[in-house]
């Protein structure tokens, strides 16, 4: 039964525009814009999404499930994500600390101006601190939907857009929840294919003086048990030249989604000089339980591949319960390990995390 | 549909795990704390070294070395700077950070110069902050002795770097016209200032360079700018006593087209208005 209603919003929601955890939309074999408005994830969860949450991903589906699927209103869907975390940290030769912090409070809005022709979409932070926005464009699908033309401020194409922003592949390519650029971008969905081309300002959300733009192209490549893409990145500033490429893909064994990233970073824009640098990144996710997901993930940075000797490494172990939709609830330890001379780059911390969502 | 069994899956794991594994983290050999290749020692200079007290000092060499370059630098350097703040070395830190509005409170400069409290970089660090996260994102939040290392320095001026690259492009007047305290014989239709390297033209408005007039009522009168350096009066001056004002506050500032301000103070380092008064004598 439950498959049948997968299927049947599948079908329904296959036009409409994608989750910012990719080994999701890996283990059920879909693109990211079955479950997310953003075709390269993250952000407003599709009617599919919200289905997908009850009736997959929660433990108990069944005795605490939803009739709200994001829509209070034909035309007008709504969505959002409370992120609460205690994290505690221990870093050598200082006192340990900890903490309570709300990470985020985020809530999207679109709107059906025209049903299929013209979609409004914003991304607004409400907390922590006073709101601002993260996104706020236009949509327009094109060639029955195939393509679409997206006006306005955005997250950019890139990799795997995981919901981490520290992991160092999301932190060393720039490209992440904190960097929306104002520009262009154009989707192409068909079969098995997606692909996103984007211009923007590539000034990583601060004024733009310059006529240098960035430009980002990601595509990949979507079956049910495997997917494969390629990313490219070009920013041409004042400060110099930077050009990222990357590769990605995933790949479902049994209860277990791996996923991998390669990152090659060529940046004249240092300070100091021309970098070049690599981030890699390498996870495990294992259903062990219904609810339950079991995340190890192995990290690689390169700071800099002309210095020898300074590459750091961060390992993570985290317990992902989702007890039932609209809930999430996280715990997790992460180990760093840099040059020894750094107490900073080699200190480890636990975390458990509350996630609201809907 | 292609999918491994159960049973085969530890052995695949096993051997993306041993390739990942081998990607081990560097032995610093050669390097200092933050990674990079240990520097030779320069030259000594006449002053002998003091003793480096522990934890950061109140300067941005020592902020930067302890603090930007470990815990910022990782996101906040080259052109994907979030909101294009660079914290990747000290002079790019301070041409960033002093006298420069900031992006997510435009009602804020990042810092501002003798004033700590009124500093978004004291409010993204202290968790007061307007918009987004707390800073160093995801990371656990600066000391108390840290942020009031870092408010000791914005109190005290904000200095920048001593080999500051902003120190070496800020263009400072080596030559102007009127001469300070002169009395003119007839009101000048124009006026003259030459700087010690270029000025961007861009950055030369009404609100940079203004001309007062100090006489009752202290009326301004409308400078046509004919150049970066040669400053056009709309009528000639009638006579009276005037002060002739080149802006180097950050907001405002006649700069380099690097976007240093002049150092119109000549304390050696950007910022600070340059002024000169002169008179043009009542006609007989």
């Amino acid at each position: 039964m439950k498959q049948w209603l997968l299927l049947a919003l599948a079908a329904t929601c296959a036009a409409s525009p994608a989750l910012a955890e990719p080994y999701i939309a890996a283990r059920a074999g879909l693109k990211c814009m079955q479950c997310h408005v953003n075709p390269s994830g993250g952000g407003m969860r599709t009617v599919f999404g919200h289905a997908y949450a009850q009736t997959t991903l929660a433990g108990d589906p069944a005795t605490l499930g939803s009739r709200f699927w994001g829509a209070p209103d034909s035309w007008i869907t709504i969505g959002g994500d409370l992120r609460a975390r205690f994290e505690q940290t221990q870093i050598s030769g200082q006192p340990d600390s900890s903490s309570f912090d709300t990470q985020e409070l985020r809530l999207y809005a679109s709107a059906a101006l025209i049903p299929g022709r013209v979609l409004l979409y914003v991304d607004q932070r409400i907390a922590p601190g006073g709101g601002n926005n993260q996104e706020a464009y236009l949509r327009l699908p094109l060639l029955d939907g195939r393509l679409a033309l997206k006006a306005g401020k955005m997250y950019l194409p890139f990799g795997l857009r995981l919901e981490d922003d520290t992991a160092y592949i999301r932190q060393t390519s720039g490209i992440n929840f904190e960097t929306p650029d104002h520009g262009l971008e154009l989707g192409y969905e068909s079969g098995p294919w997606t692909a996103q081309a984007a211009i923007s300002n590539g000034s990583a959300g601060a004024s733009d003086f310059e006529t240098g733009k960035q430009f980002s192209l990601r595509g990949a490549h979507v079956r049910p048990v495997w997917r494969l893409g390629a990313s490219f990145n070009l920013n041409d500033t004042g400060l110099g030249t930077r050009r990222m490429h990357g590769l990605f893909g995933a790949v479902k064994t049994g209860p277990v989604v791996w996923l991998g990233e390669y990152d090659w970073i060529e940046d004249q824009s240092f300070a100091g000089g021309a970098r070049k640098l690599q981030a890699g990144l390498a996870e495990a996710n294992w259903a062990w339980a219904k609810g339950q997901n079991l995340k190890i993930t192995l990290e690689y940075l390169e700071p800099d591949t002309a210095v020898l000797q300074d590459e750091q490494n961060r390992y993570s172990l985290i317990n992902e319960y989702t007890p039932y939709m609209f809930l999430q609830l996280r715990a997790g330890l992460r180990i760093y390990a840099g040059i020894p001379q750094n107490d900073f780059q080699n200190r480890q911390s636990g975390f458990v995390e509350v996630h609201g969502f809907f | 549909m292609w999918s491994m069994s159960h049973g085969r899956w530890p052995g695949f794991a096993h051997g993306v795990f041993a390739l990942v594994l081998t990607a081990c983290a560097g032995n610093g050999e050669g390097l200092d704390e933050n990674g990079r290749p240990i520097q030779p020692p320069e030259p000594q200079t006449s002053d002998p070294p003091t003793a480096q007290a522990d934890g950061p000092q109140a300067t941005i060499e020592s902020i930067q070395e302890e603090v930007f370059t470990p815990r910022c630098a990782s996101c906040h350097a080259g052109s994907t700077a979030p909101v294009g703040l660079r914290l990747e070395d000290a002079p790019t830190s301070h041409a960033s950070l002093v006298g420069v509005r900031s992006v997510e409170d435009p009602s804020l400069l990042r810092v501002e110069a003798g004033n700590a409290d009124d500093s978004y970089l004291i409010h993204k660090l202290e968790g007061t902050q307007s918009v987004g996260n707390q800073m160093p994102s995801g990371q656990p939040p600066l000391s108390p002795d840290t942020i009031r290392v870092i408010r000791q320095w914005i109190d005290d001026g904000a200095a920048a770097p001593r080999s500051s690259k902003s120190w070496e492009e800020a263009p400072g007047v080596v030559a102007f016209w009127p001469l300070p305290n002169s009395v003119l014989a007839a009101g000048p239709v124009s006026l003259w200032v030459g700087f010690d390297r270029e000025i961007d033209a861009s950055a030369v408005h009404s609100h940079a360079i203004y001309l007062q007039d100090l006489g009752i009522g202290a009326r301004e009168s409308k400078p046509i700018l004919l150049s970066p350096i040669t400053i056009g009066i709309a009528q000639q001056l009638p006579p009276g006593r005037y002060r002739l004002t080149l802006r180097g506050d950050p907001d405002l500032c006649l700069s380099s087209p690097s976007g240093v301000c002049i150092d119109g103070d000549a304390d050696g380092r950007p910022g600070g208005d340059w002024r000169v008064e002169f008179s043009v004598r009542a006609e007989p």
